[in-house]
């Protein structure tokens, strides 16, 4: 068997969970009823979503590399950069009205709204954490690399458990 | 109904029904379970990963057993086709020492589900692509995260089978007045069959628990 067939066999077995898709789904009738800035905020989440998902592709792509017998800085680094270059952005995925009442399924919770403070505290360190990953990646000491990856990890966990809705 | 009693006709004594590799192989399970859902739940990942990994090598063994293992342990001796499940299910005595005809399928079930839980989580991810299975390497973190999603949704499933195991087990105590849980740890039940239990060689079992840790042992690597 080929390696397209083992993929193909693989995500027909994935998709007999059916339903698990995280993405964003197509929307509803009554999704397309509602008005302009609705649709603005559907918008937002569907963007969010997929930028959250190469930031978690990239650290992923991180992790792996590390696991490698021979991790590539490169690959490392180019990973690390579009972490850091999406960081920043993170705070203005959450506009007014892209949560829980914007029609669509949405993780986020009514706290990024509620506690702005916090909410920007949080994005904040993961931006900062960003930065030194991306700073480390340059050097290329693994076990730096290592740390950092970890550190940053705590700052997607530490904002995940305070603003992201548990499953 | 008395007739249905598999130890009604002729004289019952107390003989042999699970081997000893088949009695530890459950009783691991039993205790990996609730660990692999705390670990999870904790997220104490570097546990959970070598519970899963331990398990993995159990569900390899016990497959490998179903072939080569004691009589008991075999798929050929336990799964039935639908008519001797229906007979069994009106009241007719299973004819073999063992699992009974309906009981057969409900351990093939179990065993299903723990293949493709063991599965999922080899290839899962956690959201932050912090944490992964050991093969979660080769797939992408979507696919990643799609068998993560179906590694939380198939324990759902192995849940409701263990409520099911364990209903039938109270339910042949209370009802039929037959203890299940003693045999799973002495080996030894009370009944009246021609055809006793045939123990695997040592041979055979040495194939079997070779492979199995083999397995265990190649995840952690």
């Amino acid at each position: 068997m080929n390696s397209g067939a083992v993929s193909i066999a693989v995500l027909f077995l994935l998709g007999a969970c059916g339903g698990a898709d995280e993405g964003a789904p197509e929307p509803t009738k009554a999704e397309q009823r509602n008005g302009a800035v609705a649709q603005n905020a559907q918008a937002s989440i569907r963007a969010r979503q997929s930028h959250y998902k190469e930031i978690g592709a990239a650290m992923k792509g991180v992790g792996d590399e590390l696991k490698k017998g021979e991790p590539s800085v490169d690959v490392i680094q180019r990973h690390a950069a579009a972490i850091r270059d999406y960081a920043p952005q993170i705070e203005g995925w959450f506009p007014e009205g892209s949560g829980s009442a914007a029609g669509l399924k949405t993780e986020a919770r009514d706290e990024i709204w509620s506690d702005p403070e916090g909410f920007r505290r949080s994005a904040q360190a993961f931006v900062s954490r960003s930065q030194k990953l991306h700073d480390l990646a340059q050097t290329g000491d693994l076990s730096e690399i290592r740390a950092g990856v970890g550190d940053l990890g705590g700052t997607c966990k530490g904002c995940h458990d305070k603003f992201r809705a548990k499953q | 109904m008395t007739s249905s009693a598999p130890n009604n006709e002729g004289g019952e004594q107390r003989v042999k029904v699970w081997d000893w590799p088949t009695r530890l192989f459950h009783w691991l399970l039993v205790l990996h379970i609730p660990i692999l859902w705390f670990t999870a739940e904790e997220e104490m990942m570097d546990a959970h990963r070598a519970a899963g990994s331990v398990v993995a090598g159990l569900i390899v063994f016990r497959i490998i057993w179903g072939f080569i293992g004691s009589s008991t342990a075999r798929f050929e001796n336990f799964v039935r086709g639908p008519r001797r499940v229906l007979a069994y299910l009106r009241g007719h005595a299973p004819d073999a020492l063992g699992h009974n005809p309906l009981g057969g399928w409900s351990i093939l079930a179990m065993l299903a589900l723990l293949v493709f839980q063991v599965l999922f989580g080899l290839f899962a991810t956690d959201v932050n692509g912090l944490e992964s299975g050991p093969l979660a390497i080769h797939v992408s973190f979507e696919t990643a995260r799609l068998a993560a999603e179906c590694h939380e949704m198939t324990f759902n499933f192995l849940l409701v089978m263990i409520i099911v195991h364990v209903t039938a087990i109270l339910f042949y105590a209370v009802v039929r007045k037959r203890n299940l849980v003693t045999p799973m740890l002495t080996g030894k039940m009370a009944a009246a069959y021609a055809e006793p239990l045939r123990e695997a060689s040592l041979r055979k079992l040495a194939i079997a628990l070779a492979i199995g840790m083999a397995a265990t042992a190649w995840l952690n690597l």
